[in-house]
């Protein structure tokens, strides 16, 4: 039972008071439906007693009257116990998921890439509402079955400590079967949820690959990896629901070894105890044993918010307290930053105009290198700085008022070009929304647009310069650029990167763009990085090599270390 | 038995002509024997119920008529034994029942899946394009599910009720025929209740699976975008946002969940009122209080107790169907969710029945575009507009044109992988026009798509009879022998989640290798060159020389290093060509 993780989140996201309600109701509404039985129970025997004794002086209004109050109460409290615990899953569910969904911005680059499409999306979705569910699903179920139980047994104890005794020992042998069926369902579980998640990840995967797929006639194969995976979550829950099964199944013999020692126990006493007490004790005990069948469900249940919490805790640490500060003259600077693939080391300084260029084939690591300078991967300590930090320590946010990078294929939200361009700008308007487009020749484009899921409604080249224009409208001091004219065709990536540097005259920007596209620029670059692999001959010199103008403030060399 | 009937009736015709329910039936049938075997074992365990209750009163008549001596336990034995004996048999039936009904809804979920994974995945027709990408991700694992409780609490529930009210009912007959006729008139208030309370909560469950579904998309689309938002500054509006939508979901299903609980409620309440009823009259005609004309005034402990304790369980099968109602809601509204996950699919299958799959390495095919015409949703201009094309056989066409003119979608319909809104879209072999088919074509996109799993594992996708020999002749035969052997695994380099791992030209090396490998006579290439540098498209161009060979290829490149390959060249505009 690893629920304390659970808890701890709990203590955090669910409203307390309404919890304590909840689960107070829930206890007086169980002991109302013991009670009920119990009294209805004992008020015949007694009725039996009564008329056997021609005991004329006892008045049958006051328990017939307790036994339709309780009747009524019982209702009333289950119906607001269940409001009441399911205000509080709710209430619980948004309050958790807002706060794991701005923690979700705390993880790494490579985390988030890693886990974006299937796993985040279970913890934010059925990981949190497990979490969530549990004051209504468990606690307050939990809480009513044993403190029913306990006074119960209480009263057995007090009534003939004998019975009380005998009972003890039959709950425990029922507890423990409850703990090892708990055991077994749990490993199944676990199964289940890793062949879950490799389901969804086969799904997706084969989704977006489809086209190929197609065409390759491997959709048969992939088919069966899904089915293979279908097969696998279905026998580990198939596996944890038996062992579930069995647990109740001992859980529901040993009542019947419980009910029949009452049985005779209380009326081998009977001279001592009036037979409808004995009676009452009976149908009590048997309430008692309906109420713990639940044990094995709720324990299971309680397990799994537990796994849930585990799973959820890199998202939900604590949100540092220190304000972003913003720093008044922001400067992003490399020193000595290894170069992918090579023994060279870059350090420059990016401030004022004029663009840096990134210059390499395939794979030379141009975008590891955008993906350093911009701190969504990591580079080695101090190489990459930004006011004198690390860029890669700084919270996401405070960079990003410094530096934005566009990738080769960024994302583009579900929804109209003008609400993709808001992100970058909340309160622009119309006309300057279509400023944007204009500077990187999209003005035919209408703002009203959809743009599909993943931008797949606007063509390649459509998807890059939208995200491109985003970008503009953010106006930040550094802006990295991707290979921005890539799936362009010339006189509109030629237009494109005039009116960018147009556009931003005051931002310094760098771009990696593959060689045969560099004259498409209309002005010398400041400075150029040439990455690529020792085996480079046929357009430049082995190795990385910066060529420093020397024009402006930029500053860039890169030395090679032999 | 007959007022359980009539609720059964009421409930048959309650739901005869809603589609869903239908749809629901029709899914159902599969597992239909066992859930049938499981209603009945469920309804059997009562007969246990009857005995314990036996057992119980027969006990406290004993301890009654012993009141003023000592009681032996030899006269105990058998009321304890009889007690136990009923417990035990009820769990017995209870588990075998829960067993069946399990069994039966595996297989129920088994099927569904299979159709759902054979809808998102199909083998043959054009492609689907209007399933959005994640609901089959999420139908699978979702809304499937969701029929789980439907299947084990509801389909065997009016089983279990038929058989286990009815021997219920007739044990209290047995002992008073006035109880019986009590609870016998209560249970006519169940089935109108339940049924107002559940038509009322379908539409509600409805709208609040609908909001949760469009609520996840939305989700999933954030959580994608996330590294972008939070370098736009715009997470925490994105965040909050989310918020709002999330809240407003919680509120639908709040109404949702008012509403199902006061059937609950109701039912609780006939329970545990028709309990009290039942006690006060015992007592008093117990007590000898109670003298009215037709009611019978004498009854003795062990018929008071037995009735008592068997009341509860008289409505037990009832309470069961009222909790399985919802569940049979929320089946009901996840039914048609899923209904569109598999529906659509059926509209857009090819009339065709056998498709043509040609043999690897067949003749090149002429392709005929006649007055294609596709319309995006959402988009009132046409990605293309009435194109005509005319390719012979093994020639070479290259389409170009500013972004966003319709290359790639004339490539999608000419390879049949998406159906044209109007005009038609043929292959010509030997003088046959058959439609496009994308088992004729080797596909090479941008950017190219890898599959989670190893190199090796993407490579034999082409051809799975291939040996690692043949795979390192193809790429070699393509010029690409120093792939493999950059990569310090080789082909057992392990791929991630869409093929991340390698750089995007290794990525479009080896869609190439893998072209060549599928050896499929028509070749489509969606800008084969857009992310390479100068020396790395040299290498694809020769490699497409090779590939190009005695193959029909369709080209759509910005790249005028690739035009020479062309026999002919067409220029796209705003989907018309110019």
């Amino acid at each position: 039972m690893n629920g304390t993780g659970a808890w701890r989140l709990l203590r955090t996201a669910a409203p307390r008071r309404a919890l304590l309600t909840g689960t107070l109701l829930a206890v007086a509404a169980e002991l109302g439906g013991a009670a009920l039985l119990g009294v209805s129970g004992w008020f015949l025997a007694t009725c039996a007693v009564v008329t056997l004794q021609a005991n004329t002086t006892w008045s049958w209004m006051y328990p017939s009257g307790a036994v339709r109050t309780l009747a009524l109460a019982r209702t009333g409290l289950r119906y607001l116990e269940r409001l009441v615990s399911h205000r509080t899953l709710l209430t619980t569910t948004v309050a958790l998921r807002t706060r794991l969904a701005r923690g979700a911005a705390r993880l790494t680059p490579r985390e988030l890439r890693g886990q974006r499409d299937g796993t985040l999306l279970t913890r934010l979705t059925s990981d949190v509402e497990t979490v969530a569910g549990l004051p209504a699903n468990v606690c307050a179920p939990l809480t009513a079955a044993v403190t029913t139980a306990c006074l119960v047994e209480i009263l057995l104890l007090w009534a003939t400590p004998l019975l009380g005794a005998a009972e003890l020992v039959v709950w425990a042998a029922g507890l423990t079967c409850v703990r090892q069926a708990h055991r077994r369902t749990r490993a199944h579980l676990r199964t289940a949820a890793d062949a879950r998640s490799a389901l969804r990840t086969v799904l997706l995967g084969s989704r977006a690959a489809f086209d190929e797929l197609r065409c390759l006639d491997a959709v048969p194969q992939a088919r069966e990896s899904a089915t293979t995976a279908m097969a696998a979550v279905e026998s580990a829950e198939w596996a944890a629901a038996r062992a579930e099964r069995l647990g109740r199944l001992g859980l529901r013999l040993l009542a019947a070894a419980g009910q029949a020692a009452v049985l005779v126990t209380a009326l081998c006493a009977a001279p001592r105890q009036p037979v409808a007490v004995v009676v009452g004790d009976v149908l009590l005990m048997a309430a008692g044993w309906e109420l713990l069948e639940r044990l094995p469900r709720l324990v299971n249940l309680l397990s799994e918010a537990g796994d849930a919490a585990g799973r959820l805790a890199p998202l939900a640490a604590e949100e540092p307290l220190a304000s972003p500060r913003r720093p008044t003259a922001p400067v992003l600077a490399t020193v000595g930053l290894p170069l992918p693939g090579s023994s060279a080391a870059l350090t420059s300084t990016l401030s004022g105009a004029g663009p840096l260029l990134v210059t390499g084939p395939n794979g030379s690591g141009k975008s590891t290198l955008l993906g350093q300078l911009a701190g969504r991967i990591p580079a080695p300590r101090g190489t990459v700085v930004l006011d004198g930090t690390p860029v890669h320590e700084l919270p996401a946010r405070v960079v990003a008022e410094t530096v934005t990078l566009v990738e080769a294929d960024d994302w583009l939200a579900d929804d109209t070009v003008a609400a993709n361009l808001r992100q970058a700008a909340p309160s622009a308007d119309a006309a300057t929304l279509r400023a944007a487009l204009e500077a990187v020749g999209l003005a035919a484009l209408p703002l009203g647009t959809p743009v599909g899921p993943g931008g797949r409604l606007l063509s390649h080249g459509q998807r890059r310069r939208l995200a491109i224009a985003r970008a503009v409208l953010r106006r930040p001091p550094v802006l990295l650029l991707d290979e921005p004219t890539a799936g362009l065709d010339r006189p509109t990536a030629e237009a494109l990167l005039t009116a960018l540097f147009r556009a931003l005259p005051e931002t310094s920007v760098v771009i990696a763009l593959q060689d045969q596209d560099l004259g498409l620029l209309d002005r010398p670059p400041v400075s150029v990085v040439h990455l690529g692999g020792e085996d480079r001959d046929a357009t430049g010199p082995a190795g990385p090599v910066a060529v420093d103008r020397g024009r402006g403030a930029v500053r860039a060399a890169a030395a090679r270390a032999s | 038995m007959s007022g359980t009937s009539v609720l059964l009736e009421e409930l048959a015709v309650d739901r005869a002509d809603d589609p869903a329910a239908a749809r629901l039936k029709d899914w159902a049938a599969i597992g239909r024997p066992e859930l049938r075997r499981a209603g009945i074992l469920r309804g059997a365990a009562q007969s246990g119920t009857v005995l314990w209750a036996g057992g119980l009163a027969w006990g406290a008549q004993r301890g009654l008529s012993a009141l003023h001596g000592e009681l032996p336990v030899a006269a105990l034995a058998l009321p304890v034994l009889l007690t136990a004996a009923g417990v035990a048999l009820r769990s017995v039936l209870l588990a075998a029942g829960d067993t069946a009904a399990a069994r039966g809804a595996r297989d129920v979920r088994e099927a569904l899946r299979r159709r759902i994974i054979e809808t998102a995945l199909p083998v043959s027709g054009p492609a689907r394009t209007d399933l959005e990408e994640a609901a089959p991700a999420r139908a699978v694992d979702g809304e499937v599910d969701q029929l789980t409780d439907w299947l084990t609490g509801y389909v065997p529930a009016r089983t279990t009720m038929l058989l286990g009210s009815g021997l219920v009912l007739a044990a209290l007959a047995c002992r008073s025929w006035f109880v019986a006729l009590l609870v016998l008139a209560a249970t006519p208030l169940l089935p109108v209740n339940l049924k107002v309370i559940g038509l009322g909560a379908q539409g509600a469950v409805h709208a609040q699976l609908t909001g949760i579904r469009t609520h996840q998309a939305r989700l999933l689309d954030h959580l994608r975008g996330l590294p972008t938002l939070v370098g736009l500054g715009a997470h925490d509006e994105a965040a909050r946002v989310l918020e709002r939508d999330d809240r407003e979901v919680a509120r639908r299903t709040e109404k949702v969940l008012r509403i199902a609980f006061l059937s609950t409620a109701w039912v609780e309440l006939l329970i545990t009122g028709t309990l009290a009823v039942v006690a006060t009259y015992c007592g008093l005609v117990l007590l000898d209080y109670l003298h009215v004309p037709g009611v019978p005034d004498r009854m003795d402990l062990s018929a008071a107790l037995f009735v008592l304790v068997l009341v509860p369980a008289y409505f037990a099968p009832a309470r069961d169907l009222a909790a399985g109602y919802h569940a049979r809601a929320q089946a009901a509204a996840a039914a048609e969710l899923l209904g569109t996950v598999l529906d659509a699919r059926a509209e857009r299958d090819l009339p065709s029945v056998a498709p043509l799959r040609p043999a690897r390495g067949s003749a090149p095919p002429e392709v005929r575009l006649a007055a294609v015409t596709v319309r995006h949703p959402g988009r009132v201009a046409p990605a293309l507009d009435r194109i005509s094309v005319r390719l012979a056989p093994a020639r070479c066409l290259a389409v170009t044109g500013p972004s966003g003119a319709g290359k790639s979608t004339l490539l999608a319909v000419a390879a049949g992988l998406s159906a044209p809104s109007e005009g038609h879209a043929l292959h010509v072999l030997d003088g046959r026009a058959v439609p496009a088919d994308p088992g004729r074509v080797s596909w090479v996109g941008q950017p190219a798509h890898l599959l989670p799993g190893t190199l090796r594992e993407n490579l034999l996708l082409a051809r799975p009879t291939a040996s690692d020999d043949d795979l390192l002749d193809a790429a070699a035969s393509l010029g690409f022998e120093d792939l493999m052997t950059a990569l310090p695994q080789g082909l057992d380099t392990p791929l991630g989640e869409r093929g991340t791992g390698l750089s995007s030209g290794q990525s479009q090396q080896l869609a190439l290798v893998r072209a060549l490998l599928r050896d499929a006579p028509l070749l489509c290439l969606d800008e084969p060159t857009a992310h390479l540098d100068p020396a790395a498209e040299q290498r694809v161009l020769s490699a497409l020389r090779t590939l190009a060979r005695d193959r029909t290829v369709l080209l759509a490149t910005h790249s005028p290093a690739l035009l020479p390959l062309a026999d002919e060249v067409i220029t796209l505009h705003h989907g018309r060509v110019r």
